[in-house]
């Protein structure tokens, strides 16, 4: 938020509601506003939330117990009622908001299996499928499965009109796709990773964070599940293997661990990636700080274990938030906010 | 953010993802087995490398006469195309000159036979002596006319000569050539007689009238008889030394190297070659013949292993007692366990899925049920030691696979992430017996896992008890063993039929065609 706080949109187990909590890391004085009547957490799964231009808010998330994707605007004083964007069983959600407000929301449709995107102008939403394809030969196929992974950014055209990127993970191929609109409305849909011609690079993409660089290019940051690792795709377009997981033990034997799921990715004002993701084999949380095409500086966060971390890199800090495991009953987990040095930028 | 889940239910999962080339947990086995057999490399025949560290006899194959009854059969089908049209006779240089241009046998069936050890007969030969193997192979051949030119005869004549049906009686032997490949070798002393009459050589009737010159007639038709005897032997003996030794299965010669496995870690390589013996190649007893093979293991280890050293090449292997089949010695087999397992073939994520009664495990780690009943369980392994492989002193055939101090990590997967639930260093005995199917599948069917944890350490979840450890790890170790093949044989050492596998003394035995 412009004043510094945080704001999450979060199951809250106590309320019995999604919420919108705004609140400062290290301070206990928060604002909570109540999304979502209270009931089960099917109410409100797959939330996410935008920042707009002018500091409002807006929120899109997944009402399991009606099948259907909501949408609700607000600000610190508080949110409207939730608008209905489309009837569907949705498996992942991401949304990004435009210069003049509009909301854009990629969604995975559980149902058809496809990447669908919803953007929302004069009150009406307009909610189309993308194609999943990126010219393969054998595409599409009876076993579709995209979408178990996504995330979408905007980026601005030449002549400044918004198009849309939405990566996603194509989970029949294994590949990590990227969907785009031109200025002309023409969708297209290219393979980032994965598979170039008859070279597979593995299963990558299942996890998967879109962001822009201050220069306003593209970076990726995914999992690679055939090698535990974590992978990163920078304004270069050439992808590196950011943290394979790999350490030596006492007696010089090497093993790895299983890093990379839930990874988000943010720039610094300078251009550096940050990408913050778990490690589940310790388990914790891991931070990678890549300056350019430099090395990776990876790092262990000094927080409790924990698994979807949201943050942005704010004045060289990593601030956001992500649910602790609670101790003893793990899976389990509890909201935790964080703001802790990015290190050198 | 998530909330606490309940669970009825779990799975326990080795569910396959990406392209990998390592090979499974017993095989160390899986891959070393697999190589030996030749699943993969150089085909079979072309040799290997020079065997520095081989052990000789590691495998033996034996063969009794109802082996060579059915092989007969093989050779039978293999000769009839080489022999189609007929084997032509050769002319070679001798005391007669005699042109048999022109001239075709027509060999029948060929039987293999052991014949009874003679007098003198080395029950432990060398290679490429006269062992008491004999090709029999029935003959015709047309009347023909032939031109003799000789000393004795005044001049060149034209005889007319007529060829009673009869029998090539060939002794075969066998040799293995600079790259260990058994070759077979017609020896000296093959027989052509006539069915009526077991005279060697006794197979013709000839009309000399035509000839002119101081000749004693019994005389040169026993040299003529002599002469197209061997020309016989000649005419069949590139066919019978290129497939006895197939139809014998013994083409078992072969090279192979290859990554066992390649990770982001780095990869470990392996290398395995089979050669025939250049010495001591063949061992007759009084029912059967054994022809052994030296096997050469080596590996390069994988960064996950610590750089171990293979279990010693035995020298000195006592040879198997079986009448006839394969015979693999222990030891060997045990060797290539242990380089599979240091070329990496066994650390990390293990994979394959099984259903469990999740619950007693609810009961006994309920922690297990907190991941919702979606939840699967998989096993990450990282070996400290390099495995041990012997007989099973307490069960009749079996083996037993001790792990050494492995470290094995309970993986679960929970909002599409795989998580390290918790780990347990530990010691494990797998005991079981092989299988070897008519296909060449080679299948290990643990009976019992015992695992002895030295240390828990809890990771996502609470560490699990000793209870709950007993309860997941042996069947979470039989899942991954049982579900996989260890090898698949090639033809020439598959069964006839599905067989468990012998253990004998220090050697594997079972059953081949």
């Amino acid at each position: 938020m412009p004043d510094g706080r945080l704001a999450i949109t979060t199951w809250d187990p106590t309320r019995g509601a999604l919420v919108v909590i705004l609140q400062r890391a290290g301070e206990s004085t928060k604002v909570v506003h109540t999304l979502s009547a209270p009931g089960p957490s099917e109410l409100g799964r797959w939330a996410r939330i935008a920042l707009e231009a002018g500091g409002g808010l807006q929120v899109a998330w997944f009402d399991a117990a009606a099948g259907t994707l909501l949408w609700a605007r607000g600000d610190v004083a508080g949110f409207t009622a939730p608008t209905l964007v489309i009837t569907a069983n949705v498996g992942q959600v991401a949304l990004a908001v435009d210069g003049t407000d509009h909301p854009h929301i990629a969604f995975r449709d559980d149902d058809t299996r496809t990447v669908r995107y919803a953007t929302r102008f004069a009150a009406e939403w307009k909610v189309i499928t993308i194609d999943g394809c990126a010219g393969e030969a054998d595409c599409p196929g009876d076993d579709e499965d995209a979408g178990l992974g996504l995330d979408i950014v905007l980026v601005t055209g030449a002549d400044s009109s918004t198009l849309p990127r939405i990566a996603f993970y194509d989970a029949l191929r294994g590949d990590l796709k990227l969907a785009g609109r031109d200025a002309g409305g023409a969708w297209s849909t290219v393979t980032l990773d994965g598979r170039a011609g008859d070279v597979d690079s593995g299963d990558v993409g299942r996890f998967v964070s879109l962001a822009l660089t201050p220069t306003r290019s593209l970076g990726v940051a995914y999992y690679d599940a055939t090698l535990g690792a974590l992978r990163y795709l920078g304004p270069t377009g050439a992808t590196r293997l950011v943290d394979s997981g790999a350490f030596e033990v006492d007696d010089g034997r090497a093993r790895r661990l299983n890093v990379g799921p839930f990874c988000t990715l943010d720039y610094d004002f300078q251009g550096s990636a940050h990408i913050i993701y778990v490690d589940s084999s310790t388990p914790g949380l891991r931070h990678a700080r890549i300056p350019g095409d430099g090395a990776a500086v990876i790092t262990g966060l000094a927080i409790p274990a924990g698994a979807w971390p949201y943050f942005a890199v704010v004045a060289n800090r990593l601030v956001g938030a992500y649910g602790a495991f609670v101790t003893g009953l793990a899976p389990e987990a509890t909201l935790r906010l964080f703001d802790l040095p990015a290190g050198p930028p | 953010m998530s909330g606490a889940c309940s669970s009825h239910g779990a799975r326990i999962s080795f569910a396959s993802r990406g392209a990998g080339i390592r090979g499974g947990l017993i095989a160390c086995g899986l891959m070393g087995l697999a190589s030996l057999l030749g699943c993969a490399g150089l085909g079979w025949g072309q040799g290997g490398a020079e065997p520095t560290r081989a052990t000789a006899g590691a495998l033996v194959k034996t063969f009794d006469q109802a082996t060579l009854t059915r092989a007969s059969e093989r050779l039978a089908e293999r000769v009839a195309l080489r022999w189609s049209a007929g084997a032509p006779l050769s002319t070679a240089d001798g005391a007669l000159a005699i042109d048999w241009q022109g001239w075709l046998l027509m060999p029948g069936a060929p039987r293999l036979e052991l014949t009874a050890p003679r007098a003198g007969m080395q029950l432990a030969s060398s290679a490429n002596t006269d062992f008491g193997l004999v090709v029999h192979v029935p003959v015709a051949a047309a009347s023909h006319q032939i031109e003799v030119s000789a000393d004795f005869l005044d001049l060149p004549c034209t005889i007319g000569v007529m060829v009673a049906d009869g029998e090539l009686d060939v002794p075969i032997g066998f040799t293995a050539d600079k790259l260990g490949r058994v070759q077979g070798v017609v020896l000296p002393g093959a027989t052509y007689h006539a069915l009526s009459d077991v005279t060697p050589n006794a197979i013709l009737k000839v009309d000399l009238s035509s000839c002119v010159g101081t000749f004693d007639p019994g005389a040169q038709l026993a040299a003529l008889g002599s002469a197209l005897s061997d020309a016989a032997v000649r005419a069949v003996s590139e066919a019978l030394s290129a497939e006895v030794p197939s139809v014998l299965g013994l083409d078992l010669a072969f090279g192979w190297s290859a990554a066992v496995n390649g990770d982001a870690l780095g990869t470990g390589f392996m290398r395995t070659a089979l050669r025939g013996l250049a010495t001591d190649l063949i061992r007759r007893t009084a029912e059967s013949v054994q022809v052994a093979f030296a096997l050469t293991v080596e590996a390069d280890a994988h960064p996950c292993m610590a750089p171990f050293s293979l279990p010693a090449p035995r020298a000195d292997v006592a040879a198997p007692t079986l009448p006839s089949g394969a015979a693999l010695h222990i030891a060997s087999l045990e060797r290539m366990v242990a380089a599979s397992w240091l070329a990496g073939a066994v650390c990390g994520e293990h994979l394959g899925v099984i259903p469990i009664a999740s619950a007693p495990l609810q009961v006994t780690w309920p922690a297990l049920a907190r991941l919702g009943p979606d939840a699967e369980v998989s096993l990450e392994l990282w070996p400290a030691a390099l495995p041990r492989l012997t007989a099973d002193p307490d069960m009749s055939d079996g083996i037993v696979l001790d792990t050494g101090r492995i470290r094995a990590e309970i993986m679960v997967t929970h909002a599409g992430a795989r998580w390290r639930a918790a780990s347990v260093v530990l010691d494990l005995s797998v005991a079981g017996t092989l299988w070897v199917a008519d296909d060449g599948e080679v299948t290990f069917d643990p009976a019992a896992v015992d695992a002895r944890p030295a240390l828990v350490e809890a990771g996502l979840l609470t560490a699990p008890d000793a209870n709950a450890i007993a309860q997941l790890l042996p069947p979470l170790v039989e899942a991954l063993v049982l579900g996989r093949p260890l090898a698949r044989l090639p033809p020439p050492l598959a069964p006839l039929e599905s067989a468990t596998v012998v253990v004998s003394g220090d050697y594997l035995l079972w059953p081949t065609r």
